[in-house]
């Protein structure tokens, strides 16, 4: 055997293996909290991939559905003491209905459109959790969420949560996949790549639009509930629109329409701030450079560089540059 | 027994007409050409057909039932399959990703079942793919499978537009200019390959400008020209209306 086919066969184990020790290699706390919000971004990204990335539709509000999954698992949970493994898929359906809500006027929409009816979907749920004041408590936010407790083991630390964070993560990784390499991923992918077409070979282009919005509102749902979980107290602040924008540059930078690659745009966005701490004001200037230089340098993002990587590793790289020529 | 049928179908866009009072009728198991000079409908006949325009007037018939309402997607999945002149392929998907969207309908698996890929979605998966390799094969394409549809040439683009449709199993497959921009070769390939597909019993209704291929392969001609048909019969009755001749020609005393 080869080194590439050995790669080849165990490259899968050997990351999740990585991801495992982890924590134990990493045992500052505080970066603990990065790789834990790291991760969370990363299912929060894949969401949106689903339907901006597969299915060509663009949202600018994607943070509306990860703050809807929030609050309903920060509301169930403190308010209503349900636990954490109930919490969490309500969260996720609950932002489904919204995700249907949106979707189905919004289908209406194309293009640039669409775009500006998620912004405003997104600047709507922002004021929503500023000023239902009796569910959201406001600006002050929902404190006291509890970590859950599986096994008689409290999973209140940064290391042990990201254990919960890394499971939901590879489920997310799972379910995405093998939703795009399917009959729905088709689907979704042909929408994209031509409505005419699609609908030409008998895709029904509105049911699957619909069907892009509620998957993805799911999935970033859930990362909001996992998000609540994670900081214990949630407020409006962190469900901005600006935090939309950062999600899609995560997408964008991580190469659009890429598994791998939203994974590692969400995990290097979410470090590069905080890399950057110790150069004070000019942090922001340095991280929008760092992600023009990803974009330029890397022009099928993070996940084309990953897969070039990957293809050289196995040893027939040759024959992928061959096929892109 | 006429399989598919227009009556006195029309459609103005804004007033301007585009197609009046096409009374039109495709055998079932047989080849019909839609011919006309440039600017005649023909196009825009396939449109209203295949669901993609809404007529101002008229009525679309498929196996004796009004399919006027119905849309496209929906027309797709009673078996009216189509090409589309300008190539509509799906550029970044794979040739195979490409084709097995064109069994979409024929398929069950959800989205649910896709996520947990239950061994019925699995199997199905399998059975697919066996079933579009046979499509890509018989359009010569099962070579470059994996390769992504935009990087095929302008010939093989035009063929795995006809596999995408196949893929279906139409009842009736409309053909936009199938041979406009291929070399003689490849001509008589398509044309043997459109016999062959009307001998697996799939009507064929095409629209092409090549009159060789038109007048080798077609069993019933039709002719429009400014949005009217103006003569339609077999091969050589066509070719000897004068009419058609006109309309192609212009008249002799003018």
């Amino acid at each position: 055997m080869t080194f590439g086919k050995i790669y080849e066969k165990t490259r899968i184990w050997i990351l999740l293996i990585i991801a495992a020790i982890l924590p134990f290699a990493v045992t500052n706390n505080y970066w603990l909290h990065i790789l834990n919000i790291g991760g969370i971004f990363a299912i929060c990204t894949l969401s949106l991939n689903l339907l901006t990335g597969c299915t060509g539709l663009f949202s600018v509000g994607h943070i509306a559905f990860y703050g809807i999954g929030s609050y309903t698992a920060a509301v169930l949970s403190v308010k209503c003491g349900v636990p954490f493994l109930i919490a969490v898929p309500c969260a996720g359906i609950m932002a489904l209905i919204f995700g249907l809500v949106l979707g189905m006027p919004a289908l209406r929409l194309k293009g640039l459109y669409l775009a500006i009816s998620t912004l405003a979907f997104g600047e709507i749920a922002y004021r929503v959790f500023l000023n239902w004041e009796s569910v959201t408590n406001g600006t002050r936010g929902i404190l006291g969420i509890q970590a859950p407790v599986f096994f008689g083991i409290n999973f209140r630390s940064y290391n042990t949560y990201y254990y919960i964070v890394l499971i939901f993560l590879v489920m997310t990784v799972v379910l995405t996949r093998n939703l795009i390499y399917s009959r729905t991923g088709r689907a979704l992918l042909a929408i994209r790549e031509s409505e005419i077409a699609a609908q030409a070979l008998g895709v029904n282009t509105v049911g699957y639009k619909i069907i892009a919005f509620a998957a993805s509102s799911f999935f970033a749902g859930i990362a909001g509930a996992l998000y609540a979980y994670e900081v214990h107290m949630i407020a409006p602040e962190s469900f901005v629109s600006t935090e939309s924008i950062t999600v899609l540059a995560m997408m964008v930078v991580g190469g659009i329409g890429s598994i791998s690659g939203s994974i590692a745009g969400a995990f290097v966005l979410t470090m590069i701030p905080e890399v950057l701490r110790s150069t004070g004001d000019i942090r922001l200037v340095l991280y929008g450079a760092a992600i023009v230089a990803i974009v330029i340098f890397a022009p099928r993002g993070l996940g084309g560089a990953l897969e070039w990587l990957d293809h050289l590793l196995m040893g027939n790289h040759k024959k992928k540059v061959r096929e892109e020529e | 027994m006429a399989l598919l049928e227009t009556k006195k179908l029309g459609i103005n866009f804004d007033g301007l007409v585009a197609l009046e009072d096409v009374d039109f009728a495709a055998e079932e198991g047989k080849i019909t050409a839609v011919i006309g000079p440039n600017g005649a409908g023909k196009t825009t006949f396939f449109n209203l057909v295949a669901g993609f325009y809404t007529p101002t007037e008229g009525s679309v018939h498929f196996g004796g039932k009004d399919i006027t309402r119905l849309k496209a997607y929906q027309r797709a999945e009673i078996g009216i399959a189509r090409t589309f002149q300008n190539i509509n392929l799906f550029k970044d998907m794979s040739v195979m990703d490409n084709a097995l969207v064109g069994l979409h309908s024929r398929a069950k698996s959800n989205v649910v079942s896709s996520m947990l890929r239950t061994p019925a979605q699995r199997r199905e998966e399998k059975a697919l793919r066996e079933e579009v390799m046979s499509y890509l094969e018989f359009m010569g394409l099962a070579d470059c499978a994996q390769e992504k549809a935009g990087s095929l040439s302008y010939g093989m683009q035009k063929n795995l537009e006809i596999v995408r449709a196949l893929a279906l199993r139409p009842k009736v497959l409309l053909l936009d200019e199938p041979a406009s921009g291929l070399n003689t070769q490849d001509l008589d390939e398509l044309s043997g390959r459109i016999t062959n597909i009307r001998d697996r019993g799939i009507t064929v209704v095409l629209i092409e400008h090549k009159m060789d291929v038109v007048m080798s392969i077609s069993d019933r001609i039709a002719v429009l020209n400014v949005g009217r048909k103006i003569a339609d019969g077999t091969p050589e009755e066509v070719r000897s209306s004068r009419e058609v001749i006109e309309a192609y020609l212009g008249k002799e005393d003018e």
